[in-house]
């Protein structure tokens, strides 16, 4: 897969006068971690169900390579474009954790002889093996959102869409999902999109792209796009913590690099100072 | 393990009942139920009530937690038993005033209507407690197969019975979030007439409705994505088994019926 292309799509509800989407061309790059940021009702949820085939563009095209995201196609879609949704109660049709990460499969008429292997190599993906013949009702919610996630690696995706799945969760959960985000990218077969309000979240991404009102207002590799703090700043969207560190030291006159540092780079940089 | 048992919650164990096929389960429910309507008398009730014991126990899923499961019906289940005894005729007459009486029949089909409420609510919360949704689904799915003759779409009025017994407690869980956002904003649902109490319902139930259409479309598009569509034939991970034990079921439940008649007669 090389690239996910709209091309001049628009979009908006029949009945509704707001436009959601306004004409909107863009390519995103593939094998990548992509993060969409934004403020409430900029698209954001809506771009990537146009790309899931869930919601169809009134006007445009959208291509994952050269598959058109249409009514046709749209078997072939879901099973390319996977998407964990952000609310982990509302995306479970079995009761127990096998069942669930069976639904996908069952959808796609896989043998019932085969699902048990492909259910058990997902669930040890997300590290959740043990919890097979668990109830759903019984996790916590960082568990459902991984359980959530092997539903969608069961069916092979080649995209796997975050719609503000670490949102309803504690520091734990953010940060267990965090890590197997961590752990799919670095498996390059995946291409991440993670949609967030958390700038933290985002820089770990490769790539941002920055939405506000159905419009692309930015859209590069992460420390470029994140470096812009006047957007940033327009947007009211909070500088992740590395950056704000670095803005607080400029503050105070300290000399700091004269480029964007994600936290984890801010942090090896002052331990390297210290010393 | 969840602490409560409701309608439509799964509790994985291990035993005997949990072994048998969903569909065995599902036709054993079925006619347990028709079977109490013929238990009239106290000795076929009281039979009946001692099966359903045996099974409970046998299905290894603590007895508190059908207790628990069957509270909530309580309330329903006493105010049908009060109508019951207020407002029947016949029989020895103990007390009245005006057109309400209290007779030894009044008294008589409160107790029976008691009895079979709470037996045929338990006997359904053990079907659910002991079969996962989905295969619940499945077996449902069989048992009406043959309306797909007469273009009943079997497959996706059993899928939605299951999606049905999952939200069942997810609705509960919401109804305790709201009741409690609304008596820490100073609601008393205890007080007052039978009227007011209701009124005081309102503010719940506007809420429990809105949150339960947002789950509703959260999962219907959850479930699209995940390429469930109505027009295509699926497969299923849960293949039903008909093994020994479930022809031994159905015999039980042969002689629970001949037990029923003998007692009957007595």
């Amino acid at each position: 897969m090389r690239e996910i292309k709209f091309n001049h799509v628009t979009f908006k509800y029949p009945n509704s006068q707001k436009i959601l989407i306004d004409d909107q061309s863009f390519t995103l790059p593939t094998n990548k971690w992509i993060s969409i940021v934004g403020h409430n009702g900029s698209g954001k949820s809506t771009i990537m169900r146009l790309l899931n085939g869930l919601l169809q563009p009134n006007k445009g095209q959208i291509t994952i390579d050269n598959l058109v995201v249409n009514e046709q196609n749209l078997e072939e879609v879901h099973k390319l474009v996977g998407m964990v949704f952000q609310n982990p109660e509302n995306q479970f049709v079995g009761s127990t954790v096998a069942e669930d990460v069976a639904f996908g499969l069952e959808n796609y008429n896989v043998a019932p002889e085969e699902m048990p292997m492909i259910i058990k190599q997902a669930l040890a993906t997300v590290g959740m093996t043990k919890y097979e013949n668990s109830l759903i009702s019984d996790l916590s919610g960082g568990q459902k959102q991984r359980i959530a996630i092997a539903g969608v690696l069961a069916v092979r995706p080649q995209i796997i869409v975050l719609d503000e799945a670490t949102s309803m969760l504690d520091p734990m959960g953010r940060e267990s999902i965090m890590k197997l985000l961590r752990k799919l990218h670095d498996d390059g077969h995946y291409t991440i999109i993670m949609i967030t309000h958390d700038l933290n979240e985002a820089e770990l991404a490769d790539h941002v792209l920055v939405l506000e009102q159905g419009k692309v207002l930015a859209n590069g590799i992460t420390e470029e796009v994140l470096s812009n703090s006047k957007l940033l700043k327009e947007l009211q969207l909070a500088p992740a913590t590395g950056e704000q560190i670095r803005e607080k030291l400029i503050s105070v006159g300290i000399s700091v690099p004269d480029k964007y540092l994600k936290t984890e780079e801010m942090v090896r940089w002052l331990k390297q100072k210290l010393n | 393990m969840s602490n409560m048992v409701i309608f439509g919650s799964y509790v994985p164990l291990s035993s005997p009942i949990h072994r048998l096929d969903a569909r065995t389960k599902l036709i054993l429910c079925i006619w347990y139920v028709i079977s109490v309507f013929f238990a009239n008398h106290l000795w076929p009730a009281l039979w009946v009530s001692l099966v359903l014991l045996a099974v409970l126990i046998m299905s290894r899923v603590p007895l508190k937690m059908y207790w628990a499961g069957l509270k909530p019906f309580l309330i329903v289940i006493l105010i049908t038993v009060c109508l019951q005894v207020l407002f029947s005729s016949g029989g020895q007459m103990y007390w009245h005033f005006g057109w309400i009486s209290v007779t030894s029949d009044g008294i008589k089909n409160a107790f029976l209507i008691f009895y079979r409420f709470t037996v045929i609510i338990t006997a359904s919360t053990v079907l659910t407690a002991t079969t996962p949704t989905l295969q619940l689904a499945s077996a449902f799915s069989w048992l009406i197969y043959p309306l797909k003759w007469l273009k009943v779409p079997v497959d996706k009025i059993s899928l939605m019975l299951s999606i049905a017994l999952r939200f069942v407690p997810m609705i509960m869980a919401d109804i305790k979030v709201i009741m409690d956002a609304q008596r820490s904003r100073g609601m008393d649902f205890h007080q007052g007439n039978l009227i007011t109490r209701l009124k005081h319902l309102l503010p719940v139930v506007i809420p429990l409705f809105v949150n339960s259409l947002q789950h509703s479309e959260d999962l219907a598009i959850a479930m699209e994505a995940r390429g469930y569509s109505l027009d295509r034939q699926r497969t299923q991970y849960r293949q039903l088994r008909w093994r020994k034990g479930d022809n031994i079921a159905l015999l039980l439940m042969l002689v629970v019926d001949v037990g029923i008649c003998i007692l009957n007669l007595i």
